[in-house]
């Protein structure tokens, strides 16, 4: 069976110190050319799983694969194969964006006639050809980003692993970015992508909520989203912590959440609780409400999930 | 104010306990570093290799050269038989000196009215050593001669009977010189450096932001950050009394409470100074070369190489700013003189001028840097 | 090893070095800045005595003794106690650190033809220039006692010492001192490069490296070679500086120096290498070099004080850095026209004190992030 492009883990686990267990054995199986998404909030785990899918960290137990090789044991020959984008920037600031590339063309072997075609293609791909001199710890976070990535595929490799790598990044250069990783779904790359935004999560072919070490869920965003058990009812209230101490002690409710300027009321196969709910509000005083059916999100899903686990 | 200055404090200590390395060394070096020099100029110039062309291979060249020997000055470790010979040796510096004892040695001696030479070659490449072991030989010849004139009943000596007392360290022990000064330069080294990398380091590793912008004011930041380096420096200045008295059992003559109050002053003179590093340099890699070159060269003017009396008068102005110099010096002075309060104002009062000197001027500074 | 992925990070260090200006200052101009501090103070120091007379005689005698010590300015009279205790006062004031006390009667005996006590109290919490002091004092006595009792037919010595001294006929501290310093200027490279190092994994960069096919000896090549380049820099301008400034005569060949000093830069950049693999931080890098490697420098390769060569303890300390063998090298070529054949022993040991730890930092490179 070709392996090329597939990325497997089984019982993956880490270990800190000897305590602190930041990845619980966790399994995966992801298909060559599909975007898997891997989601949590900070401190789930998801750098340290994608260090050691990446061959950047041993783990502690268990076993991480790439095109079918053993990440731990045959590191080296992943490197070729494999582009791999940290969280923070770790590129070389004082050095131009066009010097950076350069580094790491040599670096992964890219030579001869090619190397002049594949950086100039690299710059334009990821939007950085006017800035190409520019030193790289002047370039605004977005632009940042695309200098690692346009590093992390300078070698063409066949598997990228990106953490978190439009954290903190504008919304229109986020959308550039995942233009780029269209671009690069549709040649067939296998992309291995943690992201804290949902919205992006819902461009990936899959997605795993990672949460304390294991992944509690997983598969297409569709799916996800019907997960989330009940119907979503938007509340807008007067005041919103009153009127969810309120609404959680009726029966058919069995979650709320806060969302901004509204609740998000989970009810289990209830079509007479919209009446319920607004009547049990102006019995406690609450005035300006306002009720209406949602969609539940991907978001409305992890948290619900989430809450569940624990 | 103070809580968030002790909060600030807290972390920086925190982040200190976390990097392992860094606290073993905290502990670790400052002890073997003085160990290790303790170790090795214990004994002064002691046992320098030295060859012998006796030419003469009497009785009496015998004599000599066992009494040479016999002071722990000198080791004899080759007898040469030709010039070529003490050529080679002193080309690969195998010895450091040697003797050639002429064939009419001691026929010229004892003949009254004559006088016998000996002679003696030094490395000139290694002055210092040359230039002892000169004074050494000379010492041992003048003994013999003594010994030799008293044996034979000869003129009584007259004139001038030196007798010489060395006071506040009877034994001549120069570990008890060098340690004391060690004191100084440790406490110096280690609180510079946590100072001069207090305010680069978060501003190369990007969270000095994150701290700008949470409602600590710029001063409280400031003290924050020296509360830790002086804690620092208090912990060390503990720890390297304890090994000075009860490792190398050096008596302590002076007052502790005294030797410690200064001891702070000195620290927070070094923090003010580190701190100004820190707001000049750009990035972490300067900062520590800045403090690499000027602990050199404040070393060099602190009077624990080379004493500063005895310095050309163009260094003589510079050890007269030096912190070290005279924290150096008040280290000393109480370990091993026990000198009250009084008798250090010389060094105290400049110390109090460059404490001001250097926090003020980090204070404005950092005003207008942390913009 | 490809060599094309060594090129990649000699460009990329020789790039980085280049750029910040500031660093490749302080790095290249610092060892001969530090040269021509330290020679000075060491070779030009004198040795000037604060003297504290409490003279108890009160005679022409006592008065002459007094103005014949004190006919240059090395020795000054700064303190005049009355008595034992003011005498001890002054001393721990740091007044004077030398006291002399002439009791009474002394210029009645030294003119009857006795023997007159002297006595001398030396401040002895500086043991290290406390000999100079003493050796500066004994000589000014025994210069003036043959004036003393003219009559009384003077000492005379039976034995001579006929002195030479090899290398550096006058003795002059200058020349002496110079040599002996170049190897520890040179150190500050040894920082350099263990900041290099702990800076990059501060902020970052291995790890992206980590995930690329550079193998540990590119690496680690990769780091050295920039940092001896600068280091021959800084030590030509040094050498520059010892021939030129400083007037030292270099006898031996210039080009047997200048490839000591690179097996010196090498072993002495790979000690360096090796310890950094195990620091995290910057401040530790300094701290370590500065106190391991440099101070240590001083007292272990016998420039200022010869290294106790009893103490099992220094010597191995002192056959650690490879300092002390490129001090012999340097003394050796400059003073003593030595070539490569009196110079095997240093040759050899620079060599394995460069090779062992490289191989060590090699074993234990750990291509990973922790």
């Amino acid at each position: 069976m070709d392996h090329r492009g597939r990325i497997e883990a089984k019982q993956l686990t880490k270990r800190f110190n000897r305590k602190v267990e930041a990845v619980r054995g966790i399994d995966l199986d992801i298909a060559p050319g599909e975007i898997y998404g891997l989601i949590g909030p900070d401190g789930a785990g998801k750098t340290t799983t994608i260090r050691m899918l990446a061959g950047v960290m041993k783990p502690t137990a268990g076993v991480a694969r790439v095109n079918g090789f053993d990440t731990s044991r045959d590191a080296e020959r992943l490197r070729h194969d494999v582009g791999y984008m940290a969280q923070r920037f770790t590129l070389y600031g004082d050095l131009s964006v066009r010097e950076n590339i350069e580094f790491y063309a040599d670096i992964f072997g890219v030579r001869g006639a090619e190397r002049e075609p594949q950086i100039a293609r690299s710059l334009r791909f990821a939007r950085l050809e006017q800035f190409q001199d520019r030193a790289a710890d002047v370039l605004s976070g977005g632009m940042k980003k695309k200098l690692g990535l346009a590093c992390a595929l300078i070698h063409r490799p066949k598997v990228l692993f990106l953490d978190e790598p439009t954290n903190g990044v504008d919304p229109i250069s986020r959308r550039e970015f995942w233009d780029i990783l269209s671009e690069l779904h549709i040649r067939g790359v296998t992309i291995f992508v943690s992201t804290a935004y949902m919205d992006e999560a819902e461009r990936c072919s899959r997605v795993g909520l990672m949460y304390q070490g294991k992944i509690i869920s997983e598969g297409p965003p569709a799916s996800l989203r019907k997960m989330v058990q009940g119907d979503l009812l938007a509340v807008q209230a007067s005041d919103l912590p009153a009127a969810e101490a309120i609404i959680k002690r009726i029966d058919q409710v069995h979650e709320v959440q806060i969302y901004g300027d509204r609740l998000h009321v989970f009810v289990n196969d209830c079509p007479e609780c919209r009446a319920q709910i607004e009547a049990a509000l102006k019995a406690g005083g609450i005035d300006h409400i306002q009720i209406q059916a949602a969609i539940p999100r991907l978001e409305e899903a992890f948290i619900s999930l989430v809450t569940h686990q624990g | 104010m103070l809580k968030s200055i002790l909060n600030l404090a807290w972390k920086e200590i925190l982040q200190l306990v976390r990097d392992r390395v860094l606290l073993l060394f905290l502990i670790l070096i400052p002890g073997s570093l003085l160990f290790l020099i303790a170790e090795s100029t214990g004994g002064g110039i002691r046992g320098i290799k030295f060859a012998v062309w006796d030419q003469e291979r009497s009785a009496f060249s015998q004599e000599l050269i066992t009494a040479i020997t016999n002071t722990s000055d000198f080791q004899l470790t080759d007898r040469a038989q030709s010039y070529a010979e003490l050529q080679d040796l002193f080309n690969e510096g195998r010895v450091g000196a040697a003797l050639i004892i002429p064939p009419t040695f001691s026929r010229d001696a004892f003949r009254p009215g004559s006088t016998a030479s000996l002679g003696v070659i030094v490395d000139g490449s290694n002055e210092v050593v040359a230039s002892s072991v000169i004074g050494a030989l000379q010492g041992v010849v003048n003994d013999l001669t003594l010994a030799q004139w008293a044996g034979q009943g000869g003129a009584r000596p007259t004139g001038i009977d030196l007798k010489i007392d060395v006071a506040f360290n009877p034994t001549l022990n120069i570990r008890w010189s060098t340690l004391t000064g060690q004191i100084a330069i440790i406490t110096y080294l280690i609180v510079l450096v946590v100072a001069a990398v207090s305010f680069v380091r978060e501003r190369e590793l990007g969270t000095m932001e994150q701290l700008v912008v949470t409602p600590i004011s710029r001063l409280e930041l400031l003290f924050g950050k020296g509360l830790m380096a002086a804690l620092i420096g208090l912990f060390n200045l503990v720890v390297l009394y304890l090994a000075l008295h009860e490792i190398f059992q050096i008596p302590m003559h002076g007052s502790l409470a005294l030797l410690l109050t200064l001891g702070m002053l000195f620290v927070v003179t070094e923090i003010g100074v580190g701190m100004l590093i820190s707001l000049v340099t750009a990035s972490q890699q300067q900062a520590i070369l800045v403090v690499f070159l000027l602990a050199i060269l404040e070393i060099t003017f602190s009077g624990y190489l080379v004493p500063t009396e005895n310095m050309p008068a163009f260094m003589q102005v510079f050890a007269a700013i030096s912190p070290l110099q005279h924290f150096t010096t008040i280290s000393r002075a109480i370990f091993l003189k026990g000198a009250t309060f009084t008798m250090l104002l010389s060094h105290v009062i400049p110390l109090l001028l460059l404490a001001t000197g250097t926090i003020g001027a980090a204070w404005v500074l950092f005003a207008k840097a942390a913009d | 090893m490809s060599i094309y992925r060594l090129w990649a990070i000699l460009k990329k260090e020789f790039r980085h070095i280049w750029r910040d200006k500031r660093t490749l200052f302080l790095v290249t101009l610092s060892p001969a800045l530090m040269l021509v501090t330290f020679s000075y103070l060491f070779a030009m120091q004198v040795t000037r005595v604060r003297l504290g007379v409490w003279d108890q005689d009160q005679s022409a005698l006592s008065r002459r003794l007094i103005a014949s010590l004190t006919a240059d300015d090395k020795f000054v009279v700064l303190a005049t106690p009355g008595d034992y205790d003011a005498l001890r006062q002054a001393m721990m004031r740091g007044d004077i650190n030398l006291g002399m006390v002439i009791p009474p009667g002394f210029q009645a005996q030294l003119i009857a033809g006795e023997r007159a006590p002297l006595q001398a109290i030396a401040d002895g919490s500086d043991a290290i220039s406390l000999s100079r002091v003493l050796a500066s004092f004994r000589e000014r006595i025994a210069e003036f006692n043959p004036q003393v009792a003219p009559e009384v037919a003077p000492l005379n010595a039976p034995i001579t010492l006929n002195i030479q001294a090899w290398y550096n006929r006058d003795l002059d501290s200058m020349i002496a001192m110079v040599p002996g310093l170049i190897p520890v200027v040179l150190i500050l490279h040894s920082l350099a490069i263990a900041l290099a190092i702990a800076r990059e994994k501060e902020l970052g960069s291995f790890e992206t490296l980590v995930a690329t096919p550079i193998r540990a000896l590119e690496y680690l090549i990769g780091k050295l070679l920039p940092y001896i380049a600068y280091g021959l820099l800084s030590a030509l301008i040094a050498i520059l500086l010892a021939l030129v400034w400083f007037g030292v005569p270099l006898r031996g060949s210039i080009l047997t120096l200048i490839g000591y000093t690179l097996l010196y830069l090498f072993a002495s950049l790979c000690e360096s290498l090796f310890i950094s693999g195990f620091l995290t931080s910057q401040g530790t890098a300094m701290r370590i070099i500065l106190l391991l490697f440099f101070i240590p420098s001083f007292f272990l390769t016998g420039i200022i004080l010869p290294v106790d060569t009893r103490s099992f303890m220094s010597r191995t300390a002192s056959a650690l850095l490879p300092a002390t063998y490129f001090v012999t090298v340097t003394r050796g070529i400059f003073l003593k026209a030595a070539g490569v054949g009196q110079l095997v022993e240093p040759g050899v040991a620079l060599f394995v004190l460069g090779v062992v730890p490289f191989a060590l930092s090699l074993l234990t490179f750990r291509k990973q992030v922790d």
